[in-house]
């Protein structure tokens, strides 16, 4: 090996050492219009947020109809029915992590928002859970119910209805690639009658091994 | 044509003349090697099995290194050196114009990159020792001295400072350093080419260290634990950490192993944590049903975690006017890495290095400092659970969710072949640079020796990588206790096979209606100074008197 040589191997080395030099994490904050990202394993904020967008406006058109006949308040309008959201339920085949209490967030903000419930403070429905010692699934049997409301009801918080929301999925496999049905259902049961109302939304998702699974299983040419 | 120099006894591979006894010398020299090797392995095992696992192998170590400066000279009497013909044939690659430019290249390749012989198991060794003692500022003095003295080391050396502020109280310091060394062990996953060169020119210590996956998780897992130990504001984001941390694992462990992840073992003590505080909600059941169910398939055997399931799929967390302990049991003396001399790989490497100089244009340092690996110690342990009483009632063992002695020797199994790799890598490289440099210089006389005493000596400045999260317990075991709420007497007895090995340790708990109390305690043995802490230390004089 000559000098020149040995010089340009070391030259090489040395700017490969520059090249492998470790990177920082870098963050940037996303406008509100732009689109969010799609995740490659499981559901993330653009199959949820669309979710609860669809059952919420759903719940919140169909009960409004229904309230047209409620009592009217001192105000002269009609008086808001008190919901108590007691939780979600996963039962989809993914952990949704940290997103849970997200969702729950979300869909309470959006009853609040509307005319026509006023939801109870989620302090409030755990602390009656805690005082109560019941299982969220336990309360829909009338005296573990009675029991409840009453708990809320001394609190201050009386309840016309127990909301529920639960997380579902559907798997679908196909060689390498997957198509998973993501379902949130909104159970709203009316404590004073036992009617109770049931509404859903879907966002169906493809997860393929390779970048032309989407095309080969979704194109407009297939069934 | 030039004429071999070699008469036909001797002779070697040599493309001018092409002898004919040259096959059978080759044969002579490595049935020689071989029975040297083995004669030198077998010496050094023996010396290992009769010291005491905890002690260094000094003694081994330099008997092994006499026999091999004996090996090597009796290689150079039997004349194996003689062959300079060649040097004759081939025309001598040139890389340095002086001589002087050479020896001060390997010179001050030597002294730059010499790391000396110290390893981290060395340093930590007394720090170690005082926190066994229960001598916990003496330790913390020890330990952060370390850290200011070693840039290397300062990680590794934060993680045990964040066990010793935990047990000594000071969760939200420990918390703090845990955090930031979870960061850096994050950022430290990226490649550095950089790094990696140098350790090609020195030892494995020149890398920063990223952590093993086993001590990823559980920075994560003492990282909740600490957050419980004070406000507990961010337990359930550590804990989802901790699963995160898992799924990224193992799709890195498909990526390096070209294996289905599925391969990947976690630990079941973070599903259990996350399991235990979404129960500890009153609400989120079906989160606690998943994680104690992820933990129970990984301990299928394990009898409370299917009381846990159970208890969540069809219970509650307590009943009316209970709370429920939590007590962490750190178990035994966790595992450690010390440097052992990978003797097979030294030797093959003597034998490989003295045919390429007895054969080839070039003349090589031989091998006789032996090529140092990390290996893993597991401490003998007396202790292998903790009984619990709560006011002299006995409640049970405790049972382990977390089996780090385990985890560590699989996890060291599965890097030992890289790690010897990398080391007999970085010994070509090293050979390759002085054998470079005699060429240049001429590898007759005093110079030519000298270089070898060079090569040697930078040769034997390696150290093996040693690093590792020191004062963790070989087993974290976990028992769950509903009790009434009030103030409580919690008495903890270190336990071998379910007997009494030592003497119990009291403290005073206090259980709240409905909410969780945590007990983190550590049992090196049966003869150590027990640590414990409590998130709810009760008022001696408020205990009551009946479970």
């Amino acid at each position: 090996m000559h000098r020149r040589e040995w010089l340009s191997s070391i030259s090489i080395i040395s700017f490969a050492g520059f090249v492998g030099c470790r990177g920082y994490q870098y963050g940037h904050v996303i406008k509100p219009e732009a689109a969010n990202i799609v995740g490659s394993h499981e559901a993330g904020a653009e199959v949820f947020d669309p979710l609860v967008d669809e059952a919420v406006a759903k719940l919140l058109a169909r009960q409004q109809i229904a309230t047209d006949d409620c009592p009217i308040g001192a105000d002269g309008l009609p008086m808001k029915k008190s919901v108590c959201f007691v939780g979600i339920e996963n039962k989809s085949a993914e952990d949704i992590g940290d997103f849970k209490d997200k969702l729950y967030n979300q869909i309470d903000s959006r009853i609040l928002e509307s005319n026509s419930f006023q939801s109870i403070s989620k302090r409030m429905v755990d602390a009656a859970l805690h005082e109560t010692r019941m299982r969220p699934d336990a309360l829909m049997l009338p005296d573990n119910m009675r029991l409840f409301t009453a708990v809320l009801q001394r609190s201050g918080a009386p309840v016309d209805f127990l909301l529920y929301a639960t997380l579902t999925s559907g798997t679908t496999k196909r060689n390498s690639s997957t198509q998973r049905d993501y379902e949130l259902t909104l159970e709203l049961t009316n404590v004073h009658t036992g009617q109770y109302d049931k509404l859903s939304s879907e966002v169906r998702k493809g997860y393929h091994k390779t970048a032309a699974g989407k095309f080969w299983n979704y194109n407009p040419l297939k069934r | 044509m030039t004429r071999c120099a070699l008469n036909a006894q001797e002779s070697l591979i040599c493309s001018s003349c092409n002898c004919a006894a040259q096959s059978r010398a080759v044969t002579n020299l490595v049935l020689q090697q071989f029975w040297f090797a083995q004669f030198l392995s077998q010496t050094t095992v023996a010396a290992n099995h009769n010291n005491p696992q905890d002690k260094p192998v000094v003694f081994s170590e330099s008997r092994s290194l006499v026999l091999r400066i004996v090996q090597v000279f009796w290689l150079h009497i039997a004349g194996l050196r003689q062959q300079n013909h060649s040097n004759q044939v081939l025309r001598q690659p040139q890389i340095f114009s002086s001589p002087a430019l050479a020896t001060a290249l390997v010179a001050c390749l030597f002294f730059l990159f010499s790391s000396g012989c110290s390893t981290h198991s060395k340093r930590i060794s007394q720090p170690r020792n005082l926190f066994y003692d229960g001598q916990l500022q003496a330790c913390r003095t020890g330990l952060e001295k370390l850290a200011k003295s070693n840039r290397h080391d300062r990680d590794v050396v934060n993680l045990d400072l964040a066990i010793v502020d935990l047990l000594s109280g000071q969760a939200k310091q420990a918390e703090a350093k845990l955090r930031d060394v979870r960061d850096r062990f994050d950022h430290l996953e990226q490649d550095s080419i950089t790094e990696k060169t140098v350790s090609m020119w020195t030892d494995d210590q020149a890398k920063s260290y990223s952590g093993e996956d086993y001590e990823k998780i559980l920075i994560r897992v003492f990282l909740s634990l600490s957050s419980l130990m004070h406000d507990g504001i961010d337990a359930e984001s550590y804990t989802l950490q901790v699963q995160d941390k898992h799924e990224e694992l193992g799709q890195m462990f498909a990526k390096r192993n070209g294996k289905a992840g599925s391969e990947y073992t976690p630990l079941p003590l973070g599903f259990y944590m996350r399991g235990m505080l979404r129960e500890a909600t009153h609400r989120d059941y079906d989160d606690a049903v998943r994680n104690y169910e992820f933990a129970s398939q990984l301990l299928p055997n394990c009898q409370p975690l299917l009381w846990d399931l159970a208890r969540v799929r069809n219970g509650v967390h307590s009943q009316p006017g209970h709370g429920v302990i939590y007590v962490f049991a750190m178990v035994g003396r966790g595992p450690y890495k010390v440097e052992v001399a990978e003797q097979p790989t030294s030797d093959a490497l003597l034998i490989a290095d003295r045919i390429v100089s007895a054969l080839g244009p070039y003349q090589l340092p031989p091998t006789i400092a032996p090529i140092k690996i990390p290996d893993v110690v597991v401490p003998h342990s007396d202790v292998d659970s903790v009984g619990i009483r709560i006011n002299g009632s006995p409640i049970g063992p405790t049972t382990s969710l977390a089996n780090i002695e385990q985890l560590a020797v699989a996890t060291y199994q599965a890097n030992r072949n890289s790690t010897i790799a990398r080391a007999v890598a970085r010994r070509v490289i090293k050979k390759a640079t002085v054998a470079a440099a005699k060429n240049s210089i001429g590898k007759d006389g005093l110079t030519g020796i000298g270089m070898d005493i060079a090569g040697i000596a930078w040769e034997a400045s390696e150290a093996a990588d040693t690093r590792c999260w020191g004062l963790l317990p070989r087993d974290i075991q976990v028992l769950r206790v509903e009790a009434p709420a009030g103030d409580h007497q919690l008495q903890l007895n270190p336990l071998l096979g379910n007997r009494p090995v030592g003497p119990a340790q009291t403290t005073p708990v206090r259980v709240i209606d409905g909410l969780n109390t945590y007990v983190v305690c550590w049992f090196p043995d049966a003869r150590s100074v027990i640590q414990m802490m409590c998130s709810n230390r009760a008022e001696p004089d408020r205990i009551m008197d009946e479970p």
